[in-house]
């Protein structure tokens, strides 16, 4: 087991690499997509709620905390800091990724909700009521939107100096775990990462 | 719990909405729970039907009235999160207890609770405890037979200590009107 600091690039959607794992690859700031995010370490940083080995439940679903890729329980400064970063991310100006205006709009709605901190108290009883319902009870009442990507997972960030564990296969680095992700900064500056339908590369802005 | 999803409840708002359930419940301002042991199967309600079947109707008709406004949660022995709408006859005892602790998660600022109950639970002065505890109201509606005093008593206890109203519904047979009265007059 290594511990490392990796920058990331870009990060792509999850898929099957023939290797019956669904993950993603990770384009490093070495010009090779040199890093595999297998997708429940993913969802495990985001927060979506999962079952290891049962990717297919429906019980994978998306909450307002994985949307703004904030913990439950974050503190109004965590969830402050997690906002600006997705909305930075996905500002609609800087982020050519197709559907980003409508997550733009995802992470200013969740932003409405968790920021207020009636709604917020609200939005965890609900929560919290969901959470006691036993799987078929889950599916028959819409407890939760499912979270179903017929293109693979995205993650919601998709660059960063992100500290893992891992080890190294097939000349990759596999990761098992995420340890922390910060945003890549160089002379006050933010690097935003997308990848316009076509091109043959990732478009890099600086903001 | 009763799969079935009725107009106006969490899941059906949830559904319309195309958000998580998480998300409808912030518009509920109403968590009914809904006392499903087996005493609620007594046939003393209008038309010789069950106090269950009773609780039901009226529960429709209120979720039809008031879309999301009303979160219903059920009990016996067990309890048990409701977001169709519609409690399951369960039949089993009546921890009001664990009940009440259930749904302290949402004792919220802006938030009823109404209790629908015979008012005979495994354990009064546990349950007592923990509505005591409780910052919202808890309005209650008994159910029960007006020979039963001491059910309808221990009901009013629990209400007075939360601040909140007791009222009979008189088996059942008023629930409707008795909850659309518990609502308005806050």
């Amino acid at each position: 087991m290594t511990m490392k600091i990796l920058e990331v690039h870009y990060l792509g959607r999850t898929k099957d690499h023939n290797d019956g794992l669904l993950s993603a690859y990770a384009y490093l700031s070495t010009g090779f997509w040199g890093a595999v995010f297998p997708e429940d370490v993913l969802k495990k940083w985001f927060e979506i709620d999962f079952e290891p080995n049962q990717t297919q439940q429906p019980n994978k679903v998306e909450t307002l905390y994985s949307v703004l890729g904030a913990r439950h329980d974050a503190n109004t400064d965590e969830l402050r800091t997690a906002f600006r970063r997705m909305a930075r991310q996905w500002h609609p100006d800087l982020c050519r990724e197709s559907g980003a205006e409508e997550m733009f709009k995802k992470i200013n709605h969740a932003n409405s909700i968790l920021s207020d901190g009636r709604l917020r108290a609200r939005y965890d009883a609900g929560l919290a009521l969901e959470a006691t319902l036993k799987q078929e009870q889950v599916q028959a009442n819409w407890v939760s939107k499912p979270y179903m990507d017929p293109y693979g997972y995205r993650s919601p960030l998709r660059c960063g100096n992100i500290m893992v564990t891992g080890v190294p296969r097939n000349g990759k680095f596999v990761v098992d775990q995420i340890l922390e992700w910060q945003d890549i900064i160089k002379n006050n500056q933010t690097l935003v990462v997308s990848w316009p339908m076509g091109a043959k590369q990732p478009l890099e802005i600086w903001s | 719990m009763n799969n079935q999803i009725i107009k106006g409840s969490v899941s059906a708002i949830a559904q319309q909405n195309n958000m998580g359930l998480a998300e409808s419940f912030l518009s509920v301002d109403v968590i009914i729970l809904c006392d499903v042991s087996g005493s609620m199967d007594a046939h003393d309600s209008r038309g010789g039907r069950t106090r269950y079947e009773i609780m039901c109707e009226e529960l429709t008709s209120l979720q039809k009235g008031l879309p999301g406004k009303i979160g219903v949660v059920q009990f016996d022995s067990q309890v048990q999160f409701c977001p169709g709408g519609l409690p399951l006859l369960a039949g089993g005892g009546t921890n009001l207890e664990k009940a009440l602790k259930f749904v302290k998660v949402a004792d919220l600022e802006g938030m009823k609770f109404i209790l629908i109950s015979d008012g005979e639970p495994d354990d009064r002065a546990a349950a007592l405890n923990v509505a005591k505890t409780f910052t919202c109201k808890i309005d209650v509606i008994y159910v029960g037979p007006e020979s039963s005093p001491s059910g309808r008593a221990f009901l009013q206890d629990l209400a007075k200590a939360t601040g909140g109203k007791a009222v009979t519904a008189d088996r059942a047979k008023e629930l409707g009107s008795t909850i659309q009265t518990l609502l308005l007059k806050g």
